[in-house]
């Protein structure tokens, strides 16, 4: 696969599970447990809207055929999207919600804690910013997760339903396919990954 | 300021800490740490002023590279703006002084930053954090996220007010 194709599905690709996760997030504006929580969904879903921007943005520069972030955030049908989906699951109840941040949250933070160091500098910097910012969001689910679990009979329950269900989403977080594989292998400058 | 005496770039640094930080106004965006540096075009004619957002998303952002333009086009200067993501920003570039800022503002100022603060299953329960208006430590965290995405919201348990935290980052 050329690099350059490659490179802009992979920040798609981010971007996208981003904007999902976001949306998803904010639809708890209004609707939250407790006013602090819906606060802090709402935030959460602002930290994702600002990584799918600068991800969208660079992948659009990759492209360069003058497309905007919004032309590639807004402006496909739903079929071209390519998050993970595990972010566009409905937001059932708050534990799932929860639970679903939780999953994402450590794999989106491992994945950045790696990228981070890409010879891509784009790509470092938009990692080095979302790193710190999800570290606050898996910290948050986590500590939902325990309250939840060590809860009442129901929280317990919903908790674990939420995790048994969730659980079948986290495969796809572990494949490599062939924009993985093409950019391990260069970079467009033809340093290494 | 005429044509025939140019702007110097501690005049421009000067013009930029005008600016008060949208959310936070008590604090300006130099003293935030968002305004990284200064570059003038060769004819001096232009000036390019780099900047790194606080976090991803954040709405004032776009608040403070508008009000930048518009201070320093009053100049008679043409302004670009350039958007930096590493190094990332932290709270750590903040000076005491505007710490000190924060909390006569009512604002709890970040500690600085420990490992803690960086390993998302960690909890940073054992963190101090001091009420700013009675300078006890005898606070609870409400919630990790308050009224803009660099603040946290606690509790003082000693004289029982609420206060924001700016977030350690």
């Amino acid at each position: 696969m050329d690099t350059n194709i490659a490179l802009y599905k992979y920040c798609v690709r981010i971007a996208d599970t981003s904007l999902i996760l976001a949306q998803r997030m904010c639809e708890w504006c209004g609707h939250g447990p407790v006013l602090e929580e819906d606060i802090a969904m709402s935030n959460m879903g602002l930290d994702l809207i600002g990584q799918a921007r600068g991800f969208y943005t660079y992948a659009a520069s990759v492209e360069g055929k003058g497309r905007t972030e919004d032309d590639i955030a807004y402006f496909r049908n739903e079929r071209e999207f390519t998050n993970r989906c595990i972010a566009e699951q409905p937001n059932t109840d708050f534990g799932y919600t929860m639970m679903r941040s939780f999953l994402h949250g450590c794999l989106s933070y491992l994945q950045f804690r790696a990228l981070v160091n890409s010879k891509d500098e784009t790509i470092a910097g938009l990692s080095e910013k979302a790193l710190k910012e999800m570290t606050y969001h898996v910290r948050h689910a986590s500590e939902w997760i325990i309250r939840l679990g060590d809860g009442t009979e129901v929280s317990h329950e919903k908790i674990k339903a939420a995790l048994e269900n969730l659980w079948e989403f986290t495969d796809e977080l572990f494949e490599m396919d062939q924009v993985d594989q093409s950019l391990i292998k260069n970079v467009p400058n033809g340093t290494r990954w | 300021m005429g044509a025939s005496t140019p702007i110097t770039t501690d005049a421009i640094w000067n013009l930029l800490k005008q600016i008060p930080d949208p959310e936070v106004p008590a604090i300006n965006i130099v003293e935030l740490g968002v305004v990284r540096d200064v570059i003038f075009s060769q004819d001096g004619s232009g000036v390019e002023v780099v900047m790194t957002p606080t976090y991803s998303g954040c709405p004032a952002m776009k608040v403070m590279e508008d009000d930048v333009k518009e201070k320093l086009s009053a100049e008679g200067l043409e302004v670009k703006i350039k958007i930096i993501y590493k190094p990332a920003w932290t709270t750590d570039w903040m000076s005491d002084e505007t710490k000190a800022k924060l909390k006569a503002y009512g604002i709890s100022p970040p500690s600085k930053l420990t490992f803690e603060h960086l390993h998302p299953l960690s909890t940073v329960k054992n963190a101090e954090v001091i009420c700013p208006f009675c300078d006890s430590k005898n606070t609870t965290l409400t919630s990790q996220f308050g009224s803009t995405a660099c603040k946290a919201l606690h509790y003082c348990n000693h004289c029982y007010q609420p206060f924001e935290l700016f977030k350690c980052h």
